[in-house]
């Protein structure tokens, strides 16, 4: 039924001329986006999808209301549907809603939930129509913890300073939804079902200096996180391995165990964008320290990771229809086993300890509102690869996408 | 050697003449600001700056007339117009501003300057409104 509603918004949208720039009524601006995406890799499956096979999968809508209430003050809201293989399925959810104040240049605040910046693209990740690349750098944008990395339901403050400098802040609860991507990748490492998530507030800065070489600009982020996941590991017996009877063979017994995952820690990022004509460049670092206790059945363990992430990027625009750009990620899992050690000393391979990601993008401008985008991304890794059964599996593989958007 | 330094230096100019065309900052009279600098301007075309000296709200007004779009973005704000739209775009849809307002002329962007406090445009030629004031940009 969501399916269906989603086609005829499609449908709506495409043939309603109204939309064509957004519309206002009553000085209530109501603007939008939605795209359909294909996803095809050459093994394995990506992004919880069945990329393999081909996937469709792989779709974006967004609504947003907003008002002038003052001249300080204005309110808006976004919804925002998405489904990328197992994540999201196209349910309805409040993106940002907030009210903005705006007490001096530098100084404004925003109360509700609010958008969370971090490195260059964060807040802007939803937005399809604001960039060259279908996807981001997965090191440093990871598709399945985007709902969790998206927004805060809490207060942010934010501001212009004197040299270039902009700051924005926030604190507040950010979201880790049991059908979320957080919550299904744990599942998928351990073999569980998430019944509950607890999470606690969190911090968020985010510093850029527009520097006075034209069109150059430095920034930093930090951002914490403190969350507890219940789960409860599933597994499907035979009756006969508690009976030791054989006849029991043919019955299978379902056991729980329930399990507590805490995951407290922070990430930093460091990052810098250069624009010169038509030409831009970006690249961005990020280091991170994540302490993770399971508790199994009454039996505490604690260990630590270390990630790290990087990107170079660059985009072209050639002329007003068509842009083109690239970049290369190297995602490491955890800086103390580079070489992905421990993988081979639980019988996995080594590779699961990295993705290297060289993407290339074509953007094309159909219009103002129709855009299409065509990428291939080489990878070199396993890292949140879902590579089935496959006992040797290959380091290389390859990922294509193909993405059709209308914003009005 | 002359001869080519000056034929080099008259086509340097002629293609360098539709980059910078003569553009004007205009401000509607209510604006307590006479003088601004080019980072302020950026700024203000931007949504990173939205208010005036006195704390009172800046309008932003934009045209559509592509080459006097283009050279002031190209001459002020630094970005090309495919860079500029990105940037609202995602100012838009994560709720951090409201779209400039975007007439079609020249005289579009007079008028609306001209009625309304705290606006903000650019035109090309001098304006004989006297509602409006002339930015400089130092």
């Amino acid at each position: 039924m969501k399916r269906i509603l989603y086609i005829l918004g499609i449908l709506c949208l495409a043939t309603c001329p109204v939309f064509g720039a957004g519309f206002g009524m009553d000085d209530v601006a109501i603007h939008g986006f939605v795209s359909q995406g294909y996803l095809q890799s050459s093994d394995y499956n990506f992004y919880s999808a069945e990329t393999e096979d081909g996937s469709y999968e792989f779709n974006e809508f967004g609504i947003n209301f907003s008002s002038t209430v003052t001249d300080d003050l204005r309110i808006g809201m976004q919804l925002l549907s998405r489904d990328l293989g197992e994540i999201g399925n196209n349910k309805v959810d409040i993106d940002w809603a907030f009210a903005d104040y705006a007490f001096r240049n530098w100084l404004g605040l925003r109360v509700g939930r609010v958008k969370k910046p971090d490195g260059l693209f964060n807040q802007y990740r939803d937005i399809d129509a604001t960039r060259t690349c279908i996807f981001l750098p997965p090191g440093n944008y990871r598709e399945d913890a985007r709902d969790a990395s998206l927004a805060v339901n809490g207060a942010g403050i934010y501001g212009t300073l004197p040299g270039g400098l902009e700051y924005q802040a926030t604190y507040g609860v950010f979201a880790v939804p049991k059908d979320g991507g957080v919550a299904r990748r744990l599942e998928t490492l351990m073999g569980s079902e998430v019944t509950d998530t607890k999470v606690e507030p969190s911090y968020n800065a985010w510093l850029n200096w527009r520097t006075p070489v034209s069109g150059l600009s430095v920034g930093m982020s930090a951002t914490d996180f403190d969350f507890s996941l219940d789960a409860d590991i599933v597994k499907t017996l035979p009756l006969s391995t508690f009976t030791g009877d054989p006849s029991h063979a043919a019955t299978n017994l379902e056991t729980r165990t329930p399990t507590l995952i805490k995951t407290d820690g922070a990430e930093y990022r460091l990052f810098s964008q250069y624009t010169f004509d038509n030409l831009m460049l970006a690249a961005e670092y990020l280091w991170g320290k994540h302490n993770i206790n399971t508790t199994v059945a009454g039996t505490s363990v604690q260990s630590r990771q270390e990630p790290e992430s990087w990107y170079v990027m660059a985009t072209y625009r050639f002329c007003d229809w068509f842009e083109m750009g690239t970049y290369y990620c190297k995602d490491i899992n955890d800086t103390n086993d580079r070489d992905g050690d421990s993988y081979v000393a639980r019988g996995e391979p080594k590779e699961k300890a990295w993705l290297k990601d060289w993407a290339l993008s074509a953007r094309f401008d159909i219009n103002s509102f129709w855009l299409f985008k065509l990428e291939a991304h080489f990878m070199d890794g396993l890292k949140d690869v879902d590579y089935g059964n496959d006992v040797d599996p290959s380091a290389r593989w390859q990922l294509y996408a193909a993405k059709l958007t209308y914003v009005f | 050697m002359k001869k080519y330094l000056i034929l080099v230096c008259t086509v340097v100019l002629l293609m360098a003449g539709p980059l910078f065309a003569q553009v004007m900052i205009i401000a509607n009279q209510s604006v307590p600001d006479s003088v601004i600098s080019q980072g302020e301007l950026e700024e203000i075309f931007l949504g990173k700056r939205v208010k005036w000296s006195n704390n009172t709200r800046i309008d932003v007004v934009l045209t559509q007339d592509t080459g006097l779009h283009e050279s002031f973005l190209k001459q002020y704000v630094g970005r090309t117009p495919s860079q500029f739209e990105y940037y609202w775009r995602k100012m838009l849809f994560t709720g951090q501003g409201r779209l400039p307002v975007t007439l079609k002329s020249e005289q579009d962007v007079i008028n609306y300057v001209a009625k309304t406090p705290g606006a903000v445009g650019y035109i090309r030629s001098h304006p004989e409104s006297e509602d409006i004031k002339i930015l400089t940009v130092k």
